[in-house]
């Protein structure tokens, strides 16, 4: 008996079709509008108005070409920290990398959290911290009766800062690489007479190769952008960043553009590079020291490194973190030093007649009124992007939105923040100015790239044979996503909502740039540090700092410990 | 009840072609397996007929109907996975009720016929089960209920006994036989395992390199393999090169390595070509009561492996071949290794073939 395949049947068909297809256009939409397009009218801006640029930077009638030799030293500034911090942070996190890999030890789930925690402190309050600890009176100074602070604000503690903020990003993407590395090719070199440290420098560290620089010139490019921490302990110097937050700030826009274009031109070259590179560098790996190495594996040289790595990250990284809670606590109720009850947090919080308690309640809220209205963004478009991109893995357009993902997250925050503000306000549109939702705006394209990532790879790991079984079974395509695809990635979905929630709760050098008269939490720090009413930067950082870390450790065991896996 | 017919189907995964210009029939109620080494391009067919998998060219029709652009969820078939694929958040009565709850059916009807599916594989007492608390074989019980549930009277299985160990699968596959047949399902099963194929199916469809070689029923797949690689790959054989010497009315004179001769029954190529013979060691008997017109050839015993009811002999012919040969245990003799032997088999048993352009260890590989 032959069934026709009916009209309605094939119009069904071409219904469906077209609507998968209107649907991938919104999502795609969306994200070329809060992310591309403002980045890329960036671009525009200074082309359009390439005299006035012109004469802003090189031939200001007052003065002259200084913009330019400012932007100049800026950005030779941010180069120079960042060179100098990215090899840092390889030497002290290779190390750290390899212990949190290949050992296993009764603390070893306590160490590996603790690395995550300079991700959970908002770049504001990490560079207010790292100020604490080193260049006040109360911080390490304190230990050796220095009345000033062990640095002062300059490069030196832009780079201690860039290297507590870098750490664990470096950390995380090592492990990650290192326990990707078959550890049975080790035991094969080790068998044949290699000790542990040539074993790693001829097997492991060249497998590693094309991660290890992708990580380091992500960490490079970080430090690069790097704006809120670098806001708190610059002093005089400024980072090219801190000038585009500088000039905006100015109203100098024309300036600002131009050196937000090159900062951001740098960023996404240096991307690209990062591809480059990875397949041509090599190391050496004819030289044998056999001597040297068999000594540097021995028991006692091992533990000595080992002992060395955690000191240093403790020393470098955590503690000066977290130094806002030690100091919030030493300045609870009053100066340690005077007893004065004005100068301590509680009085200047909750007691001073200007109400900071207020400030500091009505940021929460619109810093979590913002988070929230950002995270529900991600979710709605984040989701969708991800599917999109993990159907069309094989084809060209999965690895380009891949690509073009990593674009927000390379480029510097201010500079996102800067092309939103002229995209969207005065200088382009006219939709938004400064305030509520233009913060939005920017939180989600600085946000979203991360929720996507995450849900991405979520997606890719569910066996598909699930979601063909369901198919087979009669399931419509959004059936077989409601009911299979999306509880089973659900720890996932969950996971990206909480990174994009606190990442946006942190979120400082961007906001800096959009933001009207309301007020987020970290831009708060940031004002009342710059009023010198220490205590209270530190007890509003304190707050944020715990919401945070709650939220973080949530993340974490989203991740790791809830994991719907098949029995196969 | 449905047929299903493949015309001319064809599949490339970037260069690769995995399933070359497939014309296959179906037949309305039969249990066909497509068998085959790994990459020969069965579980691709298979994808494609059941509508997961789109092929570059060619067509598939089920019932008669043209079901080229119907989506997976629209053919009405049911697919078994080598994995399970049981959904991991979701009970076994959650499971094997999710195609009757999608379709919509009402709750009496989702009982009666979730409860009906679990009986026939006796799983209805643990419905409240989680995948991650049953065996292996529980678990693709449970892929099959859910698979039948709808009622769809296609059942595609991919491997479906390929995760489970030896005692479970052969238990399974005599299971999967009795429910296809009792509810007259058209079975299409893939698999890699020979002696499955043979127990489970009416027809065998024997796949290589994308293309389909033979379709026939267990038996004559046995008896009348089409080629070398069948020979081979469908029970045992040993073979033997040799030159076509002299060809008569009904028989050939075949001259093996060091001039031995061997007569068969079949005329089918002509003097001076190279062939293959190919034995089967159920066929080969050593040192019988003399026969006339038996072929004869001369051997030391190389090893000799006990099988249960037979033993398998391994015999090196005077000119090197191997010869495998099956002895009875019934016949009560032993042999030694070292031992001169006489192998002897009827000129009707042996099958003959063209000797193979690529050589003959090629054109057996399983690649």
């Amino acid at each position: 008996m032959t069934m026709m395949f009916s009209i309605q049947d094939s119009f069904k068909l071409r219904l469906r079709k077209g609507s998968k297809k209107a649907e991938d256009t919104i999502v795609l939409s969306f994200f070329l509008l809060i992310i591309l397009v403002p980045v890329i009218y960036l671009f525009s801006y200074v082309f359009f108005n390439l005299e006035e640029v012109y004469q802003w930077v090189f031939n200001d009638p007052i003065s002259g070409n200084a913009r330019w030799i400012f932007m100049h030293k800026s950005i030779l500034l941010s180069f120079e920290v960042a060179s100098l911090v990215t090899i840092v942070d390889i030497i002290i996190g290779l190390p750290m990398a390899w212990i949190l890999s290949r050992y296993d030890f009764k603390g070893k789930k306590a160490v590996d959290t603790l690395i995550d925690l300079p991700l959970a402190v908002p770049t504001s309050a990490l560079g207010f911290s790292i100020f604490l600890f080193w260049g006040s009176r109360s911080g390490l100074a304190s230990l050796f009766g220095i009345e000033t602070g062990l640095f002062s604000r300059g490069p030196m503690m832009i780079i201690l800062a860039h290297i507590a903020f870098t750490y664990p990003y470096i950390v995380r993407s090592l492990t990650a690489i290192i326990e990707g590395v078959n550890i049975g090719y080790e035991y094969a070199a080790r068998t044949l007479g290699a000790p542990s440290v040539t074993a790693f420098r001829t097997i492991t560290l060249p497998l590693i190769r094309p991660g290890l620089i992708t990580g380091a010139i992500l960490t490079f490019t970080r430090s690069l952008g790097e704006t809120g921490a670098t806001l708190l302990v610059c002093g005089i110097y400024e980072t090219a960043p801190l000038t585009i937050v500088a000039w905006r700030q100015l109203l100098e826009i024309p300036p600002a553009a131009f050196l937000g274009m090159t900062v951001v031109a740098v960023a996404v070259f240096l991307l690209f590079i990062a591809n480059y590179l990875a397949e041509r560098w090599r190391f050496p790996l004819r030289w044998v020291w056999p001597n040297i190495e068999k000594f540097l594996g021995e028991k006692a040289p091992r533990s000595l490194r080992d002992l060395l790595t955690i000191l240093i990250f403790l020393s470098i990284v955590l503690i000066p973190s977290l130094f806002t809670l030690v100091y919030a606590g030493d300045w609870w109720s009053g100066s340690p030093f005077t007893g004065a009850k004005e100068s301590g947090a509680f009085y200047q919080v909750f007691l001073a007649p200007d109400r900071k308690w207020l400030s500091l309640l009505m940021s929460m809220l619109t810093s979590l009124e913002i988070s929230t209205v950002v995270t529900c963004l991600n979710l709605a478009f984040g989701i969708p992007m991800a599917l999109l991109i993990v159907q069309n893995k094989s084809k060209h357009l999965g690895e380009i939105l891949d690509t073009l993902l990593n674009i927000p997250i390379a480029i510097p925050s201010a500079a996102l923040g800067f092309s939103a503000y002229l995209f969207w306000g005065t200088k382009g549109l006219r939709i938004f100015s400064p305030g509520f939702w233009l913060i939005v705006l920017v939180h989600t394209a600085a946000t979203y790239p991360y929720m996507v990532k995450q849900v991405a790879s979520v997606l890719e790991g569910l066996p598909s044979m699930y979601e063909e079984a369901a198919r087979t079974l009669g399931a419509k395509p959004f059936s077989v996503f409601r009911t299979i695809t999306l509880p089973l990635s659900m720890p996932g979905i969950l996971a990206g909502t909480i990174l994009s929630f606190t990442r946006s709760l942190g979120e400082t050098g961007a906001t800096i740039v959009v933001i009207g008269t309301a007020r987020t939490v970290p831009v708060l720090v940031v004002n009342w540090v710059e009023a010198m009413a220490l205590p209270a930067a530190a007890f509003a950082s304190v707050v944020l700092i715990a919401i945070s870390y709650v939220l973080m450790l949530l993340f974490r065991y989203l991740t790791e410990v809830v994991n719907i896996k098949p029995k196969v | 009840m449905p047929d299903i017919r493949l015309i001319n189907v064809s599949k490339m995964f970037g260069r690769i072609v995995a399933v070359d210009h497939v014309s296959l029939n179906i037949h309305d109620g039969e249990y066909l397996t497509l068998l085959g080494p790994s990459g020969c391009g069965k579980t691709t067919t298979l994808r494609i007929i059941s509508g997961l998998t789109n092929p570059d060219e060619g067509e598939v029709y089920i019932g008669g109907r043209l079901v080229n652009d119907v989506p997976v969820e629209e053919r009405g078939i049911g697919f078994v996975f080598q994995l399970f694929a049981v959904f991991p958040h979701m009970t076994v009565w959650e499971n094997v009720t999710f195609g009757p709850r999608v379709l919509g059916w009402s709750m009496e009807r989702v009982e009666e016929e979730g409860l009906k599916v679990l009986k026939m594989v006796r799983l209805e007492n643990r419905i409240d089960a989680y995948p991650n608390e049953l065996s292996f074989g529980e678990l693709q019980k449970v892929g099959l209920a859910r698979a039948i549930a709808t009622g769809s009277k296609i059942l595609l299985l991919d491997e479906p006994l390929g995760a489970l160990d030896a005692k479970v699968r052969s238990e399974l596959r005599l299971e999967l036989r009795r429910l296809v047949k009792s509810l007259g399902l058209t079975s299409i099963h893939v698999t890699h395992d020979q002696e499955e194929a043979m127990v489970v199916s009416d027809r065998i469809a024997v796949m290589r390199k994308g293309r389909v070689i033979q379709v026939d029923t267990p038996e004559r797949l046995y008896d009348y393999p089409k080629d070398v690689f069948l020979a081979n790959f469908i029970g045992e054989a040993s073979f033997l090169k040799g030159t076509v010497r002299n060809v008569d009315e009904k028989t050939s004179v075949i001259e093996i390595r060091g001039g031995a001769t061997i007569r068969v029954r079949k005329k089918l190529f002509r003097i001076g070509e190279m062939v293959v013979v190919a034995l089967r060691p159920e066929y080969v008997k050593i040192d019988a009561r003399g026969n006339i017109g038996l072929n004869r050839l001369h051997g030391r015993v190389e090893r000799t492996r006990f099988v249960g009811w037979f033993t398998r002999v391994e015999v090196q012919l005077d000119n090197g071949d191997l010869i495998i040969a099956e002895e009875p245990m019934s016949n009560g003799r032993d042999f030694e290794v070292g031992e001169t032997v006489t192998l002897m088999f009827r000129p009707d048993d042996a099958l003959i073939y063209r000797y193979p352009e690529e050589g003959l260890e090629k054109a057996l590989s399983l690649e």
